[in-house]
């Protein structure tokens, strides 16, 4: 028997073949599937891009259940590195993308890597300055403002 | 023209780069990120920006005791936690989800504390403290309309309940609680504390280290887990509820009281963990437990009348017999197998029976209780037998010589194959641990290798004790070579 594929169309119109299996762990997928079979599942906010990531994960995440003994294609602590290579690749811009998409798709466990990645991100930064200057934050505070927050921030242990 | 564009095309990207991606994400992204952070680096984002500093003081979990200082103190300092907490706005809907903390503290920074977690509706609080003396439970927790999880445990060196009366209409929506060293010398009798009308919804509830608590009735209809440990001065216990699945007692009971009893309703247990408790202690079950799926006996032996002892355990055993898994301590299988144990007198059968697990010495003496209970078990398919192995077994070892089958342990099992023929023919599985080739285990797994019929494997694990190898290996090789009932019983060493 072969595999039920669908078709998602990246916001530039570019279409990406998918077996269902792998693109219904996006709940919201799943749901639209059912809801619209047979049809072309636009993804409007989506670049292919980010698209083409995201499917690449889902493929490698997807668990298998035609019957045969082995159902996932890697075990969990093969999956853990392969999930850390992955995220680590990403220039940080494409991360928040990519971020975005896992809500947007709500595909938890890509959601859950990419969050992971931004919060070890944030804890490798030594102060506040050093956070400004990796996510371009731009700092809306008075000198005044910023002192009064340092010294509350001095929390005793 | 191509290096226009290639030109054009980096300071293109170099702008992407500059964009603040991460401020512009939703808050619920930015409180999951931050979530994943130890509360201190979370709390540097505060001043990043005006966007951060309101994103830090509206996140829905703060737990105070993750922190990644090396070595690790326990928690923030009260105070730290108290201006925190006063830093957010009270207004907010949904404002604090759970809020955790470890620390020694004041009465009147434990009481402004959880004032103002009540004001910040909090829903699931966890509290360890360190006070100076006995402190009353803090009353602003009663009143709270919002609270579904509540967690108090004093490290030292405890705190008083209120009387039922003046919680009466109080905790509406809780549905876990858990409390922790509670002194209870001047309330010993709690009768009507945990009942319906003061927890409607709880579903959960944990009780550890009561002190002086003689007598406890809890009666929730939604009740599905009750823990009750470390209360020795308890002598009467009645638990009642249709939902509950699982009550586990552990480390309660007079000792030396003969009249500490226990009522158990619950028509739907499924899990009964009874563990380090007076073996004297009586225990009623109100209904029959035909839900039970796993069983824990564990009890303390005492050096006094073993008929009384005894006889406590047989009816507590006789009430499980609808369970599908048993777990027997070694004090249990002791009392069993002492003079007016087994030996005397009959249990019903498990007939549900799939799962046993034994904990003993096994010494000579333990041999035919075993026998007796696995005639009690005619369905079982695994056998879990844990060896104790310490100073004081004086087990004997296998003669290696003897391998014909005058060993009288051996004629002794074989004697008994016609009652337990049941037993033989259901068993798959037999893992044995701490195996060490001495006689009685040995006997056994022999006895089981030439009569159970479906055996499908037996896994023999050695303790750590490291024996003659050579000798080992021998006895090893005679045990596989043996003829078996069951073609396709395996024998694995470990």
């Amino acid at each position: 028997m072969s595999k039920k594929m669908i078709v998602l169309k990246s916001s530039e119109g570019v279409s990406f073949v998918v077996e269902e299996a792998v693109a219904r762990q996006s709940k919201i997928i799943s749901f639209l599937v059912e809801e619209f079979p047979d049809r072309e599942l636009p993804l409007t906010n989506m670049t292919s891009e980010i698209l083409r990531k995201t499917i690449e994960y889902c493929k490698k995440h997807v668990v298998e259940d035609d019957g045969g003994g082995d159902s996932s294609s890697s075990s969990s602590g093969d999956l853990k590195e392969w999930d850390v290579k992955f995220v680590a690749e990403i220039d940080q811009p494409r991360l928040m993308d990519l971020l975005m998409a896992a809500n947007y798709l709500d595909i938890p466990s890509l959601l859950d890597v990419t969050c992971q990645k931004v919060a070890d991100t944030i804890a490798a930064c030594n102060d506040e300055k050093e956070i400004r200057a990796t996510f371009n934050i731009e700092n809306d505070f008075t000198e005044e403002e910023v002192e009064a927050i340092r010294m509350e921030n001095q929390y005793p242990i | 023209m191509e290096t226009r564009t290639v030109k054009r095309k980096k300071k293109k990207k170099e702008e992407l780069i500059k964009v603040d991606r991460i401020s512009n994400l939703p808050d619920s992204l930015i409180h999951q990120i931050l979530l994943l952070l130890p509360l201190q680096s979370a709390a540097i984002t505060s001043s990043l920006s005006k966007r951060w500093r309101s994103l830090f003081l509206s996140l829905p979990d703060l737990d105070f005791t993750s922190i990644n200082e090396n070595p690790k103190p326990p928690s923030f300092s009260s105070k730290s936690i108290c201006q925190l907490l006063s830093l957010r706005h009270h207004r907010d809907a949904n404002n604090l989800r759970s809020l955790r903390f470890r620390t020694p503290i004041t009465f009147s920074s434990l009481n402004s504390l959880i004032r103002l977690a009540v004001t910040h509706q909090v829903q699931d609080l966890d509290v360890e403290v360190t006070t100076k003396d006995y402190f009353n439970f803090p009353r602003w927790i009663v009143t709270s309309q919002k609270l579904r999880a509540l967690k108090l445990k004093s490290s030292y060196p405890g705190f008083r309940l209120p009387p039922s009366s003046s919680i009466s209409g109080g905790f509406q929506k809780l549905t876990s609680l858990s409390l922790s060293l509670v002194i209870l010398h001047n309330q010993p009798h709690l009768s009507d504390f945990f009942t319906d009308p003061n927890f409607p919804l709880l579903e959960k509830l944990a009780l550890e280290n009561c002190l002086g608590l003689k007598e406890l009735r809890v009666c929730c209809r939604l009740l599905q887990e009750f823990t009750l440990q470390n209360s020795l001065q308890l002598d009467s216990l009645e638990v009642s509820g249709n939902n509950l699945r699982r009550l586990k007692v552990v480390s309660c009971f007079h000792s030396y009281s003969k009249e500490s009893v226990v009522k158990i309703n619950t028509p739907n247990l499924k899990t009964f963990l009874w563990n380090s408790n007076a073996v004297t202690t009586t225990v009623h079950f109100l209904d029959k437990l035909v839900c039970l799926r796993k069983a824990f006996v564990g009890v303390l032996l005492l050096h006094q009348d073993i008929n009384f002892q005894t006889q406590c355990l047989f009816t507590l055993l006789s009430e499980l017999g609808h369970s599908y898994k048993l777990q027997l301590g070694n004090q249990s299988v002791e009392i069993l197998s002492s003079k007016k144990g087994l030996v005397k007198n009959h249990l019903l059968p498990f007939h549900n029976m799939r799962f046993l697990e034994l904990q003993t010495r096994f010494d000579r003496h333990n041999v035919q209780a075993l026998a007796c209970l696995f005639k009690s078990c005619p369905m079982l398919n695994i056998l879990l037998l844990k060896i104790i192995n310490d100073q004081t077994s004086e087990r004997r070892q296998w003669n290696k010589d003897l391998w014909d089958m005058s060993n009288s342990e051996i004629q002794y099992w074989e004697s008994q194959t016609s009652e337990m023929e049941s037993f033989l023919n259901n068993l798959e599985f037999v893992e044995i641990h701490g195996f060490l080739e001495c006689e009685n285990e040995m006997s056994l797994a022999i006895f089981l290798l030439r009569h159970g019929k479906a055996l499908i494997k037996m896994t023999l694990r050695s303790s750590f004790l490291c024996r003659d190898n050579l000798r080992r290996q021998m006895i090893r090789s005679q045990l596989m070579g043996f003829s078996k009932a069951s073609s396709k019983a395996k024998i694995s060493f470990h």
